[in-house]
């Protein structure tokens, strides 16, 4: 240890959900408009709940990609 | 049959069916001490989710979320946010962990801390503040099965009696079964929550307001500053959010028993590719808060919120519906609960015990002292769970504040090569501090920020400086050829 760092992309793909239902509360948090009849809080993160599936999806396929590589050389 | 007696029996066909799970799955291996606590590193993709989900889907998504739903409005969306957000945190460092229990033969957060920093005392403090705040957690539980039963006998049973009932139960099943029996009841208590969450969410707004749509337009006619933050309260506005998120995404594997979880996978890439679908379980939360919605204008003044959801269930359906739910509720509560439990009473009598006072026991003496834990915690919750009237949710957050605390000394001890012992040590009694300090002396949230989050930082800064100014530790691959 310390162990092999995660690649940058990888990070950046981790941040965004930070960046999307975190840190810019205060841009989404309001009632209006309503999405399906929903809140937009509460419709904005359960869309964000979906999309930060995606990105970890995205951030897996970067990380395995590059271990591959690695093992090649 | 009364209303009482038909929800009743409900509930207690379906907890029985899954003790009958629990024990057949535990039943056909002989458990030495691995066996009973990591399941023998063989867990695969499907058992690792559902164990996992098991720990994370509790009695405070189901009875807490609403409840805050109900009583706090806006703030209660953090409980959406923070999971999937402790998923991406779990995605850089559980594969990790995992690798260094496979290498190491390590079992619990108290031994990688041990291993990491070659101090039994830090080993020994981590292990004494996770038990400490597994309290809260495994109380929380026990609170919940006690408003399940009072609530679906119609208050035929009083609640204090109703937790006795659930809290022995919940010890004969722990000794009983281990690790494995949790995951497998899991599926059931599962399947069973999904129906209920969805079920409840479309059915109860559409019974009173023919929709989700139209109740949500008639509560932001009356009550719209109830939508947002700071809702019902003065206090919880978006800086509490921000920080409460944070510290509970950066805490949601800093839990003894989430941390020790990442042990009994098959392999490091099994954790991260759980870590990728862990969000959208959380989905089917979002439908509990529907429900807690809708109670806010349908059973307007209850004492106490975490009562919202039952009460407005067993107004809205007949007592059969009542005793599915209160069903489903109890699985939820008394599946995490089992997993906390065997967790501390592990810890306790492994890394605490054993170490500090006893250095010479066997592991089959640890397991009986382990089983004698279990026990000894569960009469503990019940107590406090009779003698205290918070709401599940700010439980819960108690032992975020507290667990989130190891969080510098297991990031930085993975990707950091300048941490040091006593930086990592003096960092967290800071922050284990100011948060008793702060918390017993309600002053959380302070200055707005979560108190947790506050001491979190400090934690973060002592540990850093303080490594800078001590020696530098030798890499473990050299301390341990």
């Amino acid at each position: 240890m310390p162990i092999k760092k995660p690649s940058l992309l990888a990070l950046l793909l981790a941040l965004i959900p930070f960046v999307a239902m975190c840190f810019s509360v205060a841009l989404w948090d309001r009632i209006d408009p309503m999405i399906l009849g929903i809140p937009f809080n509460l419709a904005w993160l359960v869309c964000w709940i979906v999309l930060s599936s995606l990105c970890l999806w995205a951030a897996y396929r970067v990380e395995a990609t590059r271990s591959k590589d690695r093992g090649a050389r | 049959m009364s209303p009482s007696a038909v929800s009743l029996t409900t509930i207690f066909a379906i907890v029985g069916i899954g003790v009958v799970i629990g024990f057949l799955a535990g039943v056909r291996r002989k458990m030495n001490l691995e066996q009973w606590t990591v399941g023998a590193r063989g867990f695969g993709m499907l058992l690792m989710f559902l164990l996992m989900a098991g720990e994370i889907y509790t009695t405070f998504s189901f009875l807490g979320a609403s409840g805050w739903a109900y009583s706090r409005g806006g703030p209660t969306l953090y409980i959406l946010a923070y999971l999937s957000l402790g998923a991406g945190v779990s995605f850089f460092i559980l594969p990790h962990i995992w690798e260094l229990g496979r290498k190491y033969k390590l079992q619990t957060q108290s031994d990688f801390f041990g291993l990491r920093y070659g101090n039994k005392y830090l080993a020994a403090f981590v292990c004494v503040v996770g038990v400490i705040f597994l309290i809260p957690y495994l109380q929380l539980q026990i609170t919940g099965l006690g408003i399940i039963v009072n609530v679906a006998s119609f208050n035929g049973i009083g609640r204090t009696s109703a937790m006795a009932i659930s809290v022995a139960l919940l010890a004969a099943f722990v000794l009983a079964s281990g690790v494995r029996a949790v995951a497998w009841i899991s599926v059931l208590k599962d399947v069973l929550m999904l129906v209920a969450a969805v079920s409840i969410g479309i059915g109860i707004p559409y019974l009173h307001y023919g929709g989700i749509g139209p109740m949500f337009a008639a509560l932001a006619q009356t009550r719209p500053a109830h939508l947002t933050m700071p809702g019902a309260t003065t206090s919880l506005g978006h800086s509490w959010y921000i920080t409460t998120v944070l510290l509970s995404a950066l805490g949601a594997y800093m839990w003894p028993h989430a941390f020790g979880a990442a042990f009994t996978a098959k392999s490091g890439d099994t954790l991260r590719r759980n870590a990728i679908v862990m969000p959208l379980y959380t989905i089917t939360l979002a439908f509990i808060l529907f429900a807690g919605f809708t109670a806010v204008m349908v059973v307007p003044g209850l004492p106490d919120g975490d009562l919202a959801l039952l009460t407005i269930v067993r107004q809205s359906f007949p007592a059969w519906f009542l005793g599915v739910i209160g069903g489903a509720g109890a699985l939820t509560a008394m599946v995490p609960a089992s997993i906390l439990i065997l967790t501390a009473a592990t810890l306790f009598a492994k890394n605490l015990c054993r170490p500090i006072f006893a250095p010479t026991m066997t592991d089959d003496q640890v397991a009986k002292l382990a089983r004698g834990m279990v026990l000894v915690l569960s009469a503990i919750s019940l107590y406090l769970a009779i003698h205290s009237s918070t709401t599940l949710v700010s439980l819960l957050l108690l032992g975020y504040a507290g667990v989130t605390q190891f969080f510098p000394g297991v990031v930085l001890g993975l990707y950091w090569k300048h941490v040091t012992m006593p930086g990592v040590f003096a960092g967290m009694i800071a922050g284990v501090a100011i948060v008793a300090y702060l918390i017993l002396t309600h002053q959380d949230p302070f200055m707005g920020w979560s108190a947790g989050f506050v001491a979190l930082c400090i934690n973060f800064l002592i540990t850093a400086i303080l490594s800078l100014l001590t020696p530098a530790m030798p890499p473990l691959d050299q301390t341990h050829n």
